[in-house]
């Protein structure tokens, strides 16, 4: 009985510290799910949305995988989200049949401006790559179905001297285009670190 | 029969059971067994999204400068292109391609020998974008810069027209026929 009782006990604690030792790097994103539409949109190829996201108050050890307020576009009723959704890139296929789209993360040259505020924004550091990920980088979209693409960032307690303000992008391509001229686009993120 | 003691240690132990059980049901809920787990937004970081979404198409999708000469710079014509923009949002384009290709490639760059480029402009360049149609005025980027801005700030359904150059290599050394892609790419101003 004494024996149990220590084999019990020592379970416990174990359990505990399995719990408690769980870190930022255990943390998993959602997967990418679809809308299903029926009629085809009205514009040729895709669409992407949201066009731009700020995150302002971001330190280390921060965890962005949600959106904090519900969000919709007015021109398309199915373009939406809600508080508490996974934070998302969204792509709308206009094809009549499955194309396959790839998303790219990238950051440009040199420093950018957003044009709603006329904010500076400096390149992403390179090490910022490892601190977003997207659920998938490529994916099959059925037609006129509206893909959500799940993004998080989780910025690690290491990281440090990051500037103010710094931009990353993420550029929509599909496979559905031939010919020699084709038509990307490229959502914004734009992130402000908590003085 | 049990003893009180018994009784007690047999309790003690129930109890202990019953703990240690809703510690796994807890850390199965939360961890998982692999060990992962989901997380929300940390609290206090905001994160906005402007309500708003870009799609853009162009047209022609090709383009073909035939035979060209040594330091010749043919070009479509003034507008040959159109971009169909339904954004809700106000636009940049930027402009760039993957390089040339061939049986045996030119290099992407300012006319040399085997060695070409291409420029575009634009009606609908803007303040910081091309300076005007027929200019010629922007590069299209190579595979290894960031694409160039052709047109700053469109307005939602402007549709901005666009042409291009080829400024050809100054000499040759084949003949082997060189195609590119160029990508057109619409970011929220």
């Amino acid at each position: 009985m004494k024996r149990l009782l220590i084999i019990l006990s020592l379970v416990g604690i174990l359990l505990v510290g399995c719990v408690t030792s769980v870190g930022l790097e255990d943390i998993e994103i959602a997967s990418p799910w679809f809308t299903y539409l029926d009629e085809k949109p009205d514009f040729q190829t895709f669409s992407v949305y949201p066009a731009k996201v700020s995150i302002g108050e971001l330190y280390p050890e921060a965890v962005v995988d949600t959106w904090t307020s519900d969000g919709w576009i007015e021109e398309n009723p199915n373009y939406k989200w809600q508080k508490g959704d996974p934070t998302t890139i969204n792509i709308h296929s206009a094809y009549s049949e499955p194309i396959l789209f790839v998303l790219t993360y990238y950051v440009m040259d040199s420093e950018t401006v957003d044009g709603g505020t006329g904010l500076t924004y400096e390149p992403a550091p390179k090490a910022a790559r490892a601190w977003v990920t997207l659920a998938t980088t490529s994916i099959v979209i059925p037609p006129y179905a509206i893909a959500h693409v799940p993004i998080m960032i989780i910025i690690p307690e290491s990281a440090e001297d990051l500037p103010r303000r710094w931009e990353f992008r993420i550029r929509v391509s599909d496979t559905g285009q031939t010919g020699q001229v084709v038509a990307d686009s490229t959502s914004r993120w734009l992130i402000t670190m908590r003085e | 029969m049990r003893s009180k003691a018994e009784k007690r240690e047999r309790s003690v132990v129930l109890t202990l059971v019953l703990v240690v059980a809703l510690i796994i049901v807890g850390a199965g809920t939360w961890a998982g067994l692999s060990g992962s787990v989901y997380a929300g937004t940390t609290q206090d970081v905001t994160v906005n999204a402007t309500p708003e979404y870009m799609t853009i198409s162009n047209s022609p999708s090709t383009f073909n400068f035939g035979v060209v000469a040594t330091s010749s710079s043919d070009n479509t014509g003034n507008a040959y292109f159109t971009i169909t923009n339904g954004s809700t949002v106000n636009i940049d384009i930027s402009i760039g391609c993957d390089n040339w290709s061939g049986a045996t490639a030119w290099v992407y760059g300012s006319p040399a020998s085997d060695t070409g480029r291409l420029m575009t402009s634009s009606a609908d360049g803007g303040t910081s974008g091309s300076s005007g149609q027929g200019a010629y005025d922007i590069l299209v980027a190579d595979a290894s810069s960031s694409k160039t801005l052709l047109c700053d700030n469109v307005t939602t359904a402007t549709n901005p027209t666009w042409e291009m150059e080829l400024e050809a290599p100054s000499a040759f050394t084949h003949g082997d026929e060189n195609s590119t892609t160029v990508t057109v790419e619409a970011t929220a101003e």
